[in-house]
């Protein structure tokens, strides 16, 4: 009798008596993730759940997160083998408007200027913090802005820092209103935030509104053949809305695949929350690491645009480069909103949009790239 | 469940600073390379499709 007691208690207060500091810690951080997704909007999409998730796989003895828990079979089944990210991808590509860039296609390169903090971030990374090189890379992959993209690359290179790139990522992804603001006012002159793009639209048919996705994924996927993945799944995205043959198929994509890979993107992600995995000094330095590599990317965009400008006869407002990063469509209006408080005539919006949707062409390259060069 | 980019199986953890500063660059500027030759194709098929008219 007395041992059916003892053994009751004990599976009972069992997960009290194994709790550790680290844990509960890590609840509170899960509160915050949950509170900023909630109180704040920010991206509350993957900071619920991977809020939520967190609480869950820092409670001690639970099965969840055993070999065959539930989220480790999540885990497993989507992002272990980078499935999720990619699939997720086609949602995206559902949601795009290449229109703007279609009609001025120069755009791309603002794109791939603003791409320049991932790889200074690497640098910085490896030589200066002494992350192994697939860690660097991985964490330089935040400031892409595109958290598929820093998913898919940071399990290919098998980073054991997974957690933090990822909450880093979406993070940093929701504070480009506050990150950049700052940075683009410190990189240009007033002058320059003055300056007017009148748009004139130009006309896309829609044979090249087919034709770009297809294009796209070949030429992509023959110079940089290990994002091909990531390139195919988000042109095919966007080719089943540009189709127009394919309505029904084109919402799915954009509203309940995106939706429903969300969910269990961010249930399972929280798996790499564990606090033995996340409570670590390198944690706080992929945090700075992020945030360098948001404000380089905003560096590149704004003085690539700036370079130009010393070549050409119509002026380019610097600040559209800022634009050309991943985080779509809240850098496109960071840029618009700063060009209105400068001059209330001066449009910027679809110019930043043309770069905006440029800048995540160009992350998804730069994270094949990625790959090639460092996996 | 087997990883989709089997390749990358085997994953390169150190490698020489110089070397990742070279390959750093390098991925950079393919970013452009890669862009310029889209730039172009889009241009071609802008052509394309509006000679069609």
């Amino acid at each position: 009798m007395l041992d059916i007691l003892r053994e009751s208690v004990s599976a009972l207060l069992g997960s009290f008596t194994q709790l550790t500091l680290g844990q509960v810690l890590m609840w509170c951080i899960g509160g915050i993730l949950i509170y900023l997704a909630i109180k704040k909007e920010m991206e509350p999409t993957l900071l619920l759940p991977m809020g939520f998730g967190t609480i869950l796989v820092n409670i001690p003895m639970v099965d969840a997160i055993t070999e065959h828990g539930p989220l480790t079979t999540l885990f497993n089944a989507g992002i272990a083998n980078e499935l999720f990210p990619l699939l997720l991808f086609i949602g995206i590509g559902a949601m795009i408007d290449f229109g703007p860039l279609l009609s001025n296609p120069k755009l791309l390169l603002f794109g791939a200027a603003a791409q320049f903090g991932i790889f200074f971030t690497l640098v910085l990374a490896n030589g200066v913090f002494g992350f192994p090189v697939n860690d660097a890379a991985s964490i330089g992959v935040i400031a892409a802005a595109d958290g598929p993209t820093a998913i898919f690359v940071a399990n290919t290179l098998q980073s054991q820092y997974g957690g933090a790139i990822i909450v880093a990522a979406y993070s940093y992804m929701a504070l480009v209103p506050i990150i950049q603001p700052p940075v683009i006012k410190l990189l240009t002159t007033k002058k320059e935030r003055l300056i007017r793009m009148p748009y004139k639209p130009g006309e896309v048919s829609k044979t090249t509104r087919i034709l770009f996705p297809i294009v796209i994924t070949m030429i992509a996927a023959m110079v940089a053949p290990l994002s091909a993945s990531l390139v195919f799944f988000l042109m095919f995205g966007n080719l089943i809305r540009e189709c127009g043959v394919l309505d029904s198929l084109s919402e799915t994509a954009q509203k309940v695949l995106a939706n429903l890979v969300t969910i269990f993107l961010g249930i399972s992600v929280a798996l790499q929350m564990q606090a033995e995995k996340f409570l670590v000094l390198e944690t706080l330095m992929i945090l700075a690491l992020g945030l360098f590599g948001f404000i380089f990317d905003t560096f590149g965009g704004v003085m690539f645009a700036k370079f130009l400008n010393l070549f050409s006869k119509s002026k380019i407002n610097p600040m559209i480069g800022a634009a050309g990063i991943s985080a779509f469509p809240m850098s496109a209006r960071v840029v618009h909103k700063m060009g209105l408080q400068e001059d209330d005539q001066n449009f910027l919006l679809m110019h930043s949009i043309g770069v905006n949707v440029s800048g995540q062409i160009a992350s998804v390259i730069a994270g094949g790239l990625i790959l090639t060069f460092f996996g | 469940m087997p990883k989709i980019l089997a390749a990358a199986a085997d994953v390169v953890t150190e490698m020489p600073f110089s070397e990742v500063l070279l390959k750093s660059v390098l991925a950079y500027l393919s970013i452009f390379l890669v862009t310029g030759v889209i730039i172009g194709a889009v241009w071609l098929l802008g052509k394309a499709t509006n000679k069609k008219k």
